[in-house]
């Protein structure tokens, strides 16, 4: 849960910033490099990971070993910290669009106003923005929790040693011939992500 | 030091590549003043606002607000650092808030300064008692407008910059708005700059009214001048208020037209003895009498109120607005003959 958690926070936070950026500098470059950044969700996660993996290997042999550091692989693969990231790169574009869409609601005469109320742009996104797309931050990250818990293919290569989530241990069990074992694991998923949509549609979408 | 409130310094005013309005000068000389921008749709109005506000950059000129330098090619100081207020033609009150809510948000700035305005009496005045708890989207569009208009005036700003800040408003509350609005402006001393299609409204806010045709700022004056001396006929032809009909000077206080006659008054601007002009005919200025000789044929009437303006076909086949007081039925249908007294004497004479 821990890493659903942290990953839907990073993905949402970063999602938030880039539109809010791209929002308030209306930078064409800004935009570019959105673009760009949600194709990774049109990639299959097992190709993501092992390309992940091949550029943290190439880097960490070229330009690390070349200014004489120390190797960086262990932080990145077989880690948490490389999971989170590699789930990042491939749900980047469902955070991303889903807090576009929620900006497009917001006329942007509305920032304009808050403006000349006095307030300042950190403060807009801090008083109006986040308040407003409240309820589109907890559908996001509930989409992506959803996502997260079922994910099979980067889980099994970019987990740690001895690190299972649900899929990964009904994936080993059901592979192994073990179907009853699979059983619980499976099921929890189906509760677990049963449970996030059930809170959605009674208190987000009503609301 | 300048001795003008706000002094707008040959700014050109740019909405796009092809809508601008250039070399705008304009002062507004006392704190307190109201200012009243006339022009058609889609002229460039609420970008002079928009500007002034700080929603746009300038490439010339400057725009001087008590005694600062606000915006110029190397200056510009952010919307949220000029303490001027807007309150847009459309609804941009905060969606998830609700009104009071929204209100309040103009009310923060004011935190720590003098307080000037009342909420609760900006709400009265207002006529937002039953809509305060409501969410803007269950309000209707002149509510919206009437909150965010609230929402400025508490903002307690330097400068209130209203957009059409009444044209979604019922015309059961438009004038008594109207009133209060003018009386709440004047008695705090918020200057102001409104921008307005309604002739009428300008006439009645402001203390100096300024037109805006084919992206320049065509007279800027008191709104009795306005009206009563257009400096061109793209002014008479905007306020559409009067006719132009072709006539011979004949005299320092006469002219003569093939239409009307011998027409007598005061010249606005000298013209020479024999010259050929346009005379604008306003519809106040020809009287009604069944008694004269003068009779013109009635094309259209159409009841105002407090008035009838008949419209007259002369010989020549000029159209001319007569106004007539409704205090009695005129019996006056289209087709019939109208009286119009003589000799016909205009007070101020205007000519092109």
């Amino acid at each position: 849960m821990l890493l659903v958690f942290l990953s839907s926070i990073l993905l949402i936070s970063l999602s938030f910033i880039s539109n809010y950026g791209n929002r308030v500098t209306k930078s064409k470059l800004l935009n570019i490099l959105t673009t760009f950044s949600v194709s990774g969700y049109a990639i299959p996660g097992i190709i993501l990971a092992v390309a992940f993996i091949t550029f943290i290997s190439w880097f960490d042999e070229s330009v690390i070993s070349f200014f004489g550091f120390k190797t960086i692989k262990s932080i990145f693969i077989g880690s948490v910290l490389g999971l989170i990231l590699v789930y990042f790169i491939r749900f980047y574009s469902l955070a991303s669009n889903g807090i576009k869409s929620g900006y497009l609601k917001i006329n942007y005469s509305i920032d304009e106003s808050a403006y000349l109320l006095g307030y300042s742009k950190f403060k807009t996104f801090t008083n109006i923005h986040i308040p407003y797309l409240k309820n589109s931050m907890l559908l996001i990250g509930i989409l992506i929790a959803i996502e997260i818990i079922k994910e099979l293919p980067i889980t099994l290569i970019m987990r740690p040693f001895n690190f299972e989530t649900f899929a990964t241990t009904a994936y080993i069990f059901a592979s192994q011939d073990l179907l009853e074992a699979a059983a619980a694991p499976s099921l929890f998923l189906i509760i677990i992500a049963s449970f996030f949509i059930l809170i959605t549609s009674r208190y987000i979408l009503k609301d | 030091m300048s001795k003008n409130f706000l002094e707008i310094d040959n700014v050109t005013f740019t909405a796009s590549a092809k809508n601008k309005v250039n070399n705008v000068s304009l002062n507004i000389e006392n704190k307190g003043d109201i200012i009243c921008l006339l022009g058609p749709s889609g002229i460039g109005k609420t970008t002079i606002l928009r500007t002034i506000a700080g929603l746009e950059k300038i490439d010339s000129g400057k725009i001087v607000l008590n005694d600062c330098i606000i915006s110029s090619k190397n200056t510009h100081i952010e919307p949220e650092n000029r303490n001027i207020s807007l309150a847009f033609q459309d609804n941009s009150l905060f969606p998830h808030y609700n009104v009071i809510q929204n209100i309040k948000f103009g009310a923060e700035r004011n935190i720590g300064k003098k307080k000037i305005l009342n909420i609760d009496e900006i709400i009265k005045f207002l006529h937002l008692e039953h809509v305060i708890d409501k969410f803007p989207h269950q309000i209707s569009s002149g509510e919206a407008q009437r909150a965010s208009l609230a929402r400025s005036l508490l903002s307690n700003p330097d400068l209130l910059l209203l957009d059409e800040p009444l044209s979604n408003v019922d015309q059961s509350f438009k004038e008594e708005i109207q009133v209060k609005l003018k009386q709440v402006l004047t008695e705090h001393k918020i200057t102001t700059i409104i921008v307005t299609h309604d002739s009428y409204e300008a006439f009645y806010l402001g203390t100096k009214c300024g037109i805006i045709l084919n992206g320049q700022l065509k007279q800027y004056d008191d709104p009795y001048n306005v009206y009563h001396f257009p400096n061109s006929i793209e002014v008479v032809n905007f306020l559409n208020r009067g006719t132009l009909i072709p006539a011979k000077v004949t005299g320092e206080n006469s002219l003569e037209s093939a239409d009307l006659g011998t027409i007598k008054g005061n010249f606005i601007k000298h013209y020479p003895k024999g010259s050929h002009v346009k005379l604008l005919i306003q519809p106040e200025d020809l009287e009604h009498d069944d008694g004269s000789n003068l009779k013109l044929e009635v094309v259209d009437r159409q009841f105002r109120g407090t008035n009838f303006i008949y419209t007259l076909k002369t010989s020549g086949n000029l159209m001319i607005p007569v106004f007539v007081h409704s205090h009695h039925i005129h019996q006056h249908e289209i087709d019939e003959k109208f009286g119009i007294k003589r000799p016909i004497n205009i007070d101020h004479i205007v000519c092109f």
